[in-house]
């Protein structure tokens, strides 16, 4: 140390300063004012949790069983080393997506070969929420390629390449499902790839006519697919027998590409980088007749062509998909809800007047209003989708035993269902991934700037999440479809006939209900849920009546009424949740500790979710009046909000989502958020790199010479001077 | 037998035909193009301002964006933002003010980072500086030292912290004045005040301008702006200074946002921004009336958000009209109804579907409105900023208290439009990509990476929700103080004065009864300031009963009504100024158009509530009104996406190029920028290593036969 007098030192007074009425405060780092504590708010909070989570988790997931599977699951998930989800995985470049997501199916196949397989749909399903490209990839294979074949190829066809083949279990080959193409998506009945008869050597041959037929967004087709199932025209003789399904092997045993095959990579997509998607075009492609798969239409040695009348049944096999897109939507949605309501637990924000501390961002009403009505949907969309998966699986046996036996009546039966079915998941699906898209958006801007952050979920879920409203039936499409029977069968309704066997059997009251006035008239009435269906069923079959006038009025043009369509769809689905959730509700003991809060939840999803939102078509017919609606959202809806608050920490502990599921830096289940995302952070990033590595861009921009010397002072006054001699 | 056809490919049927049905239409445009530009842009010379400026950029080799941009990882986006930003400083270096925001907002609508991080140093950093410093500050940090092009300094924006957001006055990063040394000691003193987010700090950034709160001796003054060096001239961070990147985002990857802890790190008194507050030798603190008014800086961010959303919303609707015009889909019932042999008919092109056109024709209409209210608020913060500088330099106290109310008007215009625009293009782009089905998620369609930018417009530079509350707020205490106090209101929101006439006794007479009052924009606007009133209303009757936080969300929708009358007011007064008369039936149109479809549509449940409008009207919206709005703009899809002027460049979709052949676009830049070549993956060995696996039996060694059960339980 060189000794100066104090005068002559560099720095003549100490750096740091201590303050004795401020000391550091020292926990695991030093500061110098107390930090934020959100853990303890959220711990808090959850204290005043008054029931058994594990008993609402059964409540959720409609039976004991169903629900320790589930969290059985959980763990099972949460530490194996390869399915288990990580925060790196949010800075992955597609290509390492990919890889991934490679690795994952590979590890999965190894529980295929031993779980159940309806424990195995569980598991994938499960694995769906965190990592949807994995999901979609393998379900292209199990899901869609298999189902298709099961759907439209005979026992032994299924057989043999299920399980003779192993696709069944991800092996030897891997399918998938070639139906949209470039120029033709919803239509699939438009679709141009030809397979035509050659009778001579017994085979068809399979042709990409044009650009437009090109098969497109095929996933797995870029790089695993070794087999698709390709929906083409059926050409025997010259004739087209419209669009039938043909299996098409792309590769060969060593993944090459057979000859005449043309495949490549469709990119890079707004979500789901993790999925192969691809594209294929065939040309003159031949394959052996017997891999036409025909359990409805049989082509015969010498071409003749047999088409049954039962052939729209092949398309039963994609309602499946729609049935757990409509499950994602509850399991995403808790999700998002858990995330988003504990963030806003912890987070502190504005000073009320006098106040010492800044108030509980979920304590502002406003906030309250825009969240809480999602935690309401999610609840009813968990009995809801729970009631759709076990109807689309009884509609499966169901079938399967009638065809089994041969037995007319059953199968008659099970067409029946299978056509309520086809609405209830279409509308159900449509409404669900809308309603959960806008969830997923609202929750990220309630979480403020973080909500952008990777490392807290939101942007990777929306953006894998948007293409559940296009993909395998379009929202919109599917929503004109379903509202069209509502319309169809009020009008049958109306015209004296009676619909059995079908979840829309409450529109059999049309008449009645065509006569009502004001079936909500006071506050009363508001609280009385089964008046609320009621009154729903009202809006239901008045709309659907007066489009039947439009429709009367205009030549029959359902074009014209397509928007209405879809908003009838979505009232369809609305009264199939509210249903479901008032009838399981009711059927708990109201000594329950559950039931308060579920009677509050239900409560608070039909006037927030469904009356708010639809008041102008609750108010245009009559259902009820404008005052009582401003009565519902200037107070009742506050009030609700007010009943649930308390509760949220608890409410979504209850979807016993573990912390690995939810995969959010502010979401975890300790609540330390500011900790939690500050290490993941800095984890993934070490600030020790404190330079860019493309730092020398930056510097040489900042340190660049003055534009006079970059222009080599050409134009000073001297240079001016000397050129204009 | 079908006969192939060479063409550029050989094809054995006839492909489909895009092009040809986009240029047909195109063709049979009643007006002109150009001309409706200058109705968008303001005035012809701005137009051509517009066109010249894209023409540099999109020839331009490094500023030009094309389709591999979708391709890029994050750190290819942050290399290729700063060679960028280096590129538009050379800009810069030549161009007027007004030239350069020009120019920065036409590079924001297709590449948006890069406008972010240059509107991070100009716009925040620099701002901030004239809207608290001295004109000596000023002019030291943005001339003498270049910041103002981008030169010597490259300035950050240190507001947000990590527990605080939008509570700017709770911020809790200190600077404590030290007396002996003359200098502020800036401190981050926990965790939750860590500066975060802020945009340019992880890596580019060499200086800040830190909002702290002032403590001299003891006492705390409040949150203030310093400027604090984060790096020296080598570009290496100082000492007490620790910097880190924040690392993925949803979208603008391409911009280094990070997060700044100061450690006692010390600055000169006189780095101190002190237009307003100021801190003498001896630690005596000068607090003067007028400090509101620097926020002003903030205001700035809000209105160029207006104008963004205009320009996004433009450029997503062009590629949805386009694609929706080439594609076809289904047969509709009317072309299967008029043909005679079903066979013959085609499909249908999507645009002719009356669900497809109520989903994006509206918004077209919206797109023309906005502008117009991007253009005009654009034009009173200029007018507003300057009074109040000159008022101030002056010390002029009547100016001043003028220029006060004045920013008072623009604090609500601002927010009430930033918060609606910002969240409405947001719709528009999603529902856009809905309406391109499957292809709308390829990344070269341009949507996933417009929507993934654009969504932190609803939550920076003032979060929608808490602004469209903050806006609410002042509308409802009008609406108190003239039934209270009989109060005259001023400025954009003086219709609130007459609020006895619409309520009470008043409150049930509809101003929408008829079809012909839904498209008579002069009675349309007269409704919505009816619908203002009669909410405000009922709103200041729970807030009497409740408080102003139980109405949070009416508040929201009052500032959402506030912000649809103000466009549509200024929209009107437009056209009539408008010179090209034979556009105005054309733009009256759009008007209708964007009253039905947007505004009535959107808040049916709640116009209903207040009596504005009929139940038989709001029956008719949907079934006739609006369908039949659609079908008249339907003739005029393409003349009117064309008028927005974006050249393939800006629009840079491959489904939505000028040309709409769209099928061999996009199969074209999907084969180029993923050569099927490379028809086996990266990783192929771990796909066919798993279908080529041996059975389970034989992974597991087969100890699990019958044979090793015998043996095993002998």
């Amino acid at each position: 140390m060189i000794s100066l007098p104090k005068e002559l030192q560099a720095n003549s007074t100490p750096q740091i300063k201590i303050d004795p009425k401020k000391p550091s405060i020292v926990t695991n780092t030093i500061d110098s004012e107390p930090r934020p504590t959100p853990a303890k708010s959220i711990e808090e909070e959850r204290n005043r949790t008054n029931w058994d989570t594990v008993k609402m988790h059964q409540f959720l997931e409609g039976s004991p069983e169903k629900s320790l599977e589930i969290l059985k699951l959980y763990k099972s998930l949460e530490r194996d080393t390869i399915l288990q989800s990580s925060f790196e995985h949010y800075d992955n470049t597609k290509d390492q997506d990919r890889e991934l997501v490679a690795q994952r199916i590979n590890q999965m196949t190894k529980f295929i070969e031993i779980d159940s397989p309806k424990k195995f749909r569980r598991r994938l399903n499960l694995m769906t929420v965190y990592d949807p490209s994995m999901g979609i990839r393998i379900a292209v294979n199990l899901g869609l390629f298999l189902n298709c074949i099961r759907g439209n190829g005979t026992a032994a066809q299924y057989e043999f390449w299920a399980k003779h083949r192993e696709s069944a279990i991800i092996k030897q080959m891997y399918g998938c499902f070639g139906m949209t193409e470039l120029g033709h998506g919803s239509n699939v009945a438009g679709c141009e790839t030809t397979a035509t008869f050659d009778e001579e050597t017994d085979e068809f041959v399979i042709d990409t006519p044009n650009i437009s037929a090109t098969k497109w967004w095929i996933g797995g087709a870029a790089h695993s697919a070794t087999h698709s199932s390709v929906y083409a025209r059926l050409i025997v003789k010259g004739k087209d027998y419209g669009v039938k399904c043909f299996i098409v092997p792309l590769r060969d045993s060593q993944h090459n590409l057979c000859p005449g095959v043309a495949i490549g990579d469709i990119g890079s997509k707004m979500g789901r980088q993790g999925v192969d998607n691809g594209w294929i075009q065939f040309s003159d492609v031949r394959i052996p007749r017997f891999f036409m798969l025909q359990k409805w239409c049989k082509v015969d040695r010498h071409g003749n062509v047999t088409l049954p009348p039962l052939e729209q049944l092949s398309y039963i096999s994609l309602l499946g998909g729609r049935v757990d897109m409509a499950v994602d939507s509850y399991r995403q949605g808790a999700r998002f809800m858990t995330i988003v309501l504990r963030y806003a637990a912890g987070r502190k924000q504005f000073k009320q007047e006098g106040a010492k501390v800044e108030t509980t961002v979920l304590d502002y009403a406003n906030v309250q209003k825009r969240l809480l009505p999602y935690l309401a949907l999610v609840y009813a969309m968990a009995v809801g989708t729970d009631r759709l998966e076990k109807q689309h699986e009884q509609i499966l046996e169901q079938m399967d035993r009638a065809i089994l036996n041969n037995d007319k009546n059953g199968i008659n039966q099970s067409l029946n269902s299978t056509k309520s079915l086809f609405v209830d998941s279409g509308s159900l699906k449509s409404t669900c991934t809308w309603l959960t898209s806008s969830l997923i958006d609202e929750s990220r801007q309630a979480c403020g700037g973080h909500g952008y952050s990777s490392y807290n979920g939101f942007g990777k879920t929306y953006n894998d999440w948007a293409v559940q409203c296009t993909w395998e039936g379009d929202n919109n499409v599917l929503g004109m479809s379903a509202g069209k029977t509502i319309v169809k069968n009020v009008q049958q309704i109306l015209k004296g006939k009676t619909i059995k066997s079908s979840t829309l059997d409450f529109l059999n009251n049309a008449k009645q209900l065509l006569d009502t006035k004001n079936i909500l008239a006071t506050e009363a009435d508001l609280k009385d849920s089964s008046k609320f269906r009621v009154a729903l069923q009202a809006v239901i079959v008045k709309y659907a009546a007066s489009l039947s006038d439009v429709l009367a009025k205009n030549k029959n043009n359902w074009d014209l009424v397509g928007a209405s369509r879809v908003e009838l769809s979505k009232l369809r689905a609305h009264y199939y949740l509210l249903e479901t959730f008032e009838e399981r509700v009711k059927s708990l003991s109201p000594a329950s500790d559950l039931y308060p809060h579920l009677a509050n939840l239900l409560q608070l999803y039909y006037v927030s979710v469904i009356l708010i939102p639809f008041a102008a078509d609750f108010i245009r017919f009559g259902v009820i009046s404008s005052d009582l609606v401003y009565y519902a959202t200037s107070e009742y809806f506050g009030t609700l909000c007010g009943a649930v608050r308390p509760y949220v920490v608890g409410l979504t502990d209850s979807f016993q989502q573990p912390d690995n599921f939810l995969n959010s830096a502010i979401g975890k289940y300790d609540g330390n958020i500011y900790e939690n995302y500050f290490g993941v952070v800095k984890s993934a990033h070490p600030p020790r790199n404190d330079k860019a590595p493309y730092n020398s861009a930056l510097t040489g921009m900042l340190n660049r010479p003055s534009q006079e010397e970059r222009e080599r002072f050409e134009k000073s006054a001297e240079a001016a001077k000397i050129l204009s001699r | 037998m079908s006969s192939y056809k060479t063409a550029n490919v050989v094809s054995s049927a006839a492909p489909p035909d895009p092009k040809s049905l986009l240029q047909t239409e195109r063709a049979a445009t009643k007006f002109d193009t150009d001309k409706l530009h200058w109705f968008l842009e303001g005035n012809q010379e701005r137009s051509e301002l517009f066109k010249s400026l894209t023409q540099q950029m999109e020839r331009d080799p490094i500023l030009a964006a094309d389709l591999k941009y979708y391709d890029l990882t994050k750190e290819q986006q942050r290399e290729l933002t700063a060679v960028k930003i280096d590129r538009i400083g050379r800009y810069l270096e030549n161009d007027t003010i007004p030239e350069f925001q020009r120019r920065l907002s036409i590079l924001g609508l297709f590449d948006p980072q890069v406008a972010t991080r240059v509107g991070v140093n100009l716009g925040l950093f620099l701002s901030c500086i004239r809207g608290s410093g001295t004109v000596e500050q000023l002019k030291y940090w943005a001339l003498q030292k270049e910041t103002a092009t981008i030169k010597g300094i490259y300035g950050c924006f240190g507001m947000t912290e990590l527990a605080h957001g939008s509570n700017v006055m709770g911020l809790e990063t200190t600077a404590t004045f030290d007396e002996d040394n003359d200098e502020f000691i800036i401190n981050t003193p926990h965790i939750g005040a860590t500066k975060w987010w802020i945009g340019g700090a992880a890596h580019s950034a060499t200086h800040c301008t830190v909002y702290a709160r002032l403590i001299v001796k003891g006492e705390d003054y409040g949150v203030k702006t310093f400027v604090v060096p984060l790096r020296d001239s080598q570009h290496n961070l100082y000492p007490g200074v620790t910097v880190g990147d924040i690392g993925a985002k949803m979208g603008r990857d391409g911009i280094d946002n990070g997060w700044i802890q100061f450690s006692s790190v010390r600055i000169p008194r006189f780095f101190m921004l002190q237009k307003f507050c100021k801190v003498s030798r001896d630690g005596e603190v000068i607090l003067p009336p007028l400090e509101q008014l620097s926020y002003s800086a903030l205001l700035g961010g809000r209105v160029v958000m207006v104008a963004d959303s205009f320009r996004m919303i433009s450029r997503m609707i062009t590629i949805a009209i386009r694609y929706a015009i080439g594609r076809r889909q289904f047969k509709s019932a009317e072309a299967e109804a008029e043909a005679e042999d079903e066979d013959d008919v085609k499909e249908t092109q999507l645009l002719d579907y009356p669900l497809h056109q109520k989903r994006l024709l509206p918004y077209i209409a919206l797109a023309y409105v906005v502008s117009a209210g991007a253009y005009k608020i654009e034009r009173s913060i200029e007018s507003t900023v300057n009074d109040l500088e000159d008022a101030v330099d002056d010390d002029d106290e009547a100016g001043i208290l003028k220029s006060i109310d004045a920013m008072k008007s623009l604090f609500i215009d601002s927010g009430a439009l930033k918060s609606t625009c910002t969240w409405l293009a947001a719709e528009v782009i999603d529902n856009a990509r809905q309406s391109c089905g499957g292809h709308g998620y390829s990344s070269y369609s341009g949507f996933g990476k417009a929507y993934n930018d654009w969504v932190v417009q609803c939550t920076w530079e003032g979060d929608n929700n808490v602004l469209g509350i903050n806006i609410g707020k002042p509308i409802v205490k009008h609406t108190i103080a003239v039934i209270d106090d009989g109060k005259i209101v001023k400025g954009s929101s003086a219709f609130l004065t007459n609020t006895k006439e619409y309520v009470e006794a008043n409150g049930k007479k509809p101003i929408l009864s008829s079809a012909a009052d839904l498209k008579d924009l002069k009675t349309a606007l007269k409704s919505l300031e009816v619908a203002i009133i009669r909410l405000s209303y009922n709103t200041s009757k729970t807030v009497r009963k409740h408080n102003f936080d139980y109405a949070g969300a009416e508040l929201v929708n009052i500032s959402k009504l506030k912000a649809h009358h103000y466009l549509l007011d200024e929209f009107l007064r437009r056209i009539d100024e408008f010179e090209q008369t034979e556009l105005k039936p054309y733009l009256i149109l759009l008007g209708q158009l964007y009253f039905s479809g947007i505004v009535v549509e959107r808040f049916a449940g709640i116009l209903l509530t207040v009596n504005v409008i009929t139940t038989e009207l709001v029956g008719e919206l949907a079934s006739s009104v609006i369908p039949d709005l659609c079908r008249e703009v339907r003739p005029h899809a393409v003349g009117f996406t064309d008028g927005f002027q974006l050249s393939d460049m800006l629009v840079n979709s491959a489904l939505g190029r000028y040309d709409g052949n769209i099928y061999e676009n996009y199969f074209t830049a999907v084969k180029e920028l993923n050569p099927p070549r490379n028809h086996k993956a990266p990783y192929s060995a771990a796909l066919e290593g798993m279908l080529n696996r041996p059975s389970l039996e034989e992974r597991e060694r087969f100890e699990k036969t019958l044979e090793t059960g015998e043996l095993l339980s002998r």
